[in-house]
């Protein structure tokens, strides 16, 4: 599963039961890491999204964030569980394919062990905040760092990480990308 | 066949909440670790707890199911006190104790507008500064926040504005109420007081920040307002109480009220005689319990207790120490609930803080 999230300066991600912040070119590149935007920019159509398995994974939570783009999302209470299921079930029956999701008002650690790669994007900003990001980083290795331009921020630091015992990280080192 | 099945639910959801009632049980016995003595509740002290939740509005119930998203760590859980119902009783009597943070989550986060200053906001923008008073103080400053009042150039120079209590050399920064990127007031002297790097940046400016972002990323209006508090004649506010709310959805992205602390950070042992602006070198946590800083109560400045022992409710989180009847107690969370055992001296010595509103 790779999970996507958003966090402020200090790991916050929400304030009173509200999101921190949000920038529609975030929410963009986070289609292009489902894999249904591509990297032109252009969407492929809802069913080869849908036949390919490459829609994002969220709660109603975050549903505003997509408007217009119902087709290229899965909008479960449970993401995280129900992709972690899902995932499982694949595995077992079918080649298996990893699922995207982004989580903003759930917990990462009880699915831990199901993150196969995670994406931060840090708003460099200080927000308010009341949740903070529940998992150590220092678990996971920084495999790839970038800068977005954000619509309402001026730049989004993006960050790829790999759990550190997973054993896709062992792939990633034989490819070179050796970076912390 | 289908009775059968509802049956059975209701058998499991029965289940369910005594392993739930078993699990908050193991919980609070692991408070115990603060090495106070822990007392059973009464059934008669729960019933009226209960009774006490069930009387607050729906609009706060339904707001609690949105605060706690789960089980996600947390970092001010609980900051929450006692507040006055109306915007216009809150003063430097109702500070709450300050506890180490830049801010105290007011009336559970729920700015204090009323339907009819929402309604003129949604009318347009708008910004509106208080006069000054007879002793050169700010006011509080009011705006219908949209991308049209935002600067579209960089600040200019505020150095020659004094606000009250200002004190050359002394730390001090110039802190507008309502930001120059919400607003563009850059050096109008009804909207600037004088306030510590930790008010100013650590305190005012993530609030800032989040409100600055949602507008410009929506185009959306937000209603703003920050009120300086002084107590009595003192030139330098203890603090100012932000407020503010997302207006075409009612408040669904933005929503907060907070009281944002004018003090030194801790760490630099520097405090401020609000009479004057004069700084001089002390703990703030002495300073806080005599009430020669954050709010100033009977609580926190007389010389109240009795030399009895008492049952206290201690708030974990806050550290603020509670009559068990007192109000803040029903909307403290359970998991945050200690009790004390001891005269309110002994509290105190402990490092716990009195709450303003119950006195204890």
């Amino acid at each position: 599963m790779k999970v996507l999230i958003c966090v402020e300066e200090r790991g916050g991600t929400l304030f009173n039961g509200r999101r921190t912040s949000s920038d529609r070119n975030v929410s963009r590149d986070m289609l292009r890491e489902a894999g249904s935007l591509l990297p032109e920019g252009r969407l492929l159509s809802p069913e080869a999204v849908m036949a390919e398995g490459k829609r994002l994974w969220i709660s109603p939570f975050s549903k505003k964030l997509f408007r217009g783009k119902g087709d290229y999302l899965v909008i479960v209470d449970d993401p995280l569980q129900e992709a972690s299921e899902d995932e499982a079930h694949d595995k077992r029956f079918m080649s298996g394919q990893t699922i995207t999701v982004f989580v903003e008002d759930l917990p990462l650690a009880p699915y831990e062990k199901d993150i196969q790669e995670l994406v931060l994007y840090r708003w460099n900003r200080t927000y308010p905040f009341d949740r903070k990001l529940d998992i150590d980083l220092s678990q996971y290795r920084l495999t790839e760092k970038s800068e977005l331009a954000g619509f309402s921020h001026d730049i989004i630091t993006k960050e790829r990480y790999i759990r550190k015992n997973d054993q896709t990280e062992g792939t990633s080192r034989k490819g070179g990308d050796e970076d912390d | 066949m289908i009775k059968r099945f509802f049956i059975w639910l209701i058998a499991l959801a029965f289940l369910m909440t005594m392993l739930s009632g078993c699990h908050r049980e193991e919980e609070e016995e692991g408070s115990s670790d603060y090495g106070f003595s822990l007392v059973e509740e009464s059934s008669e002290q729960k019933s009226e707890e209960k009774q006490e939740s069930s009387s607050d509005t729906s609009e706060e119930e339904s707001d609690g199911e949105t605060n706690e998203p789960g089980s996600v760590e947390t970092q001010l859980e609980d900051i929450y006190y006692v507040s006055p119902d109306e915007y216009e009783d809150f003063g430097a009597d109702t500070i709450p104790a300050f506890a180490g943070y830049t801010y105290a989550v007011i009336h559970d986060n729920i700015p204090y507008f009323t339907d009819e200053e929402i309604e003129e906001a949604l009318e347009g923008p708008y910004e509106d500064y208080s006069d000054l008073d007879e002793l050169d103080r700010c006011g509080r400053a009011m705006a219908s926040l949209s991308r049209e009042l935002m600067p579209t150039g960089s600040r200019g120079d505020i150095y020659w504005i004094h606000p009250s209590g200002w004190q050359k050399n002394s730390g001090y920064e110039r802190s507008h109420l309502i930001a120059f990127q919400l607003a563009g007031e850059n050096d109008n002297e009804r909207n600037l007081v004088t306030g510590t790097h930790f008010f100013n940046n650590d305190g005012m400016r993530p609030f800032e920040e989040m409100v600055g972002d949602y507008v410009r990323e929506y185009n959306a209006m937000v209603l703003y307002r920050v009120t300086p508090i002084f107590a009595d004649d003192e030139l330098v506010c203890r603090g100012a109480l932000m407020e503010g709310w997302s207006l075409e959805d009612g408040g669904d992205d933005i929503c907060f009220c907070v009281f944002i602390y004018n003090v030194f950070d801790p760490s630099e042992h520097t405090l401020i005689d609000y009479e004057t602006g004069e700084t001089y070198e002390g703990d703030l946590e002495i300073a806080v319990s005599e009430g020669l800083a954050g709010g100033i109560t009977e609580a926190n400045t007389s010389e109240k207790g009795d030399g009895e022992v008492h049952v206290y409710i201690v708030n974990k989180r806050s550290n603020v120490f509670h009559y068990p009847d007192c109000s803040g107690v029903a909307k403290m969370s359970d998991k945050n609930k200690m009790r004390f055992t001891g005269t309110r001296e002994e509290a105190i010595e402990a490092g716990y803080y009195p709450c303003p509103q119950c006195n204890p």
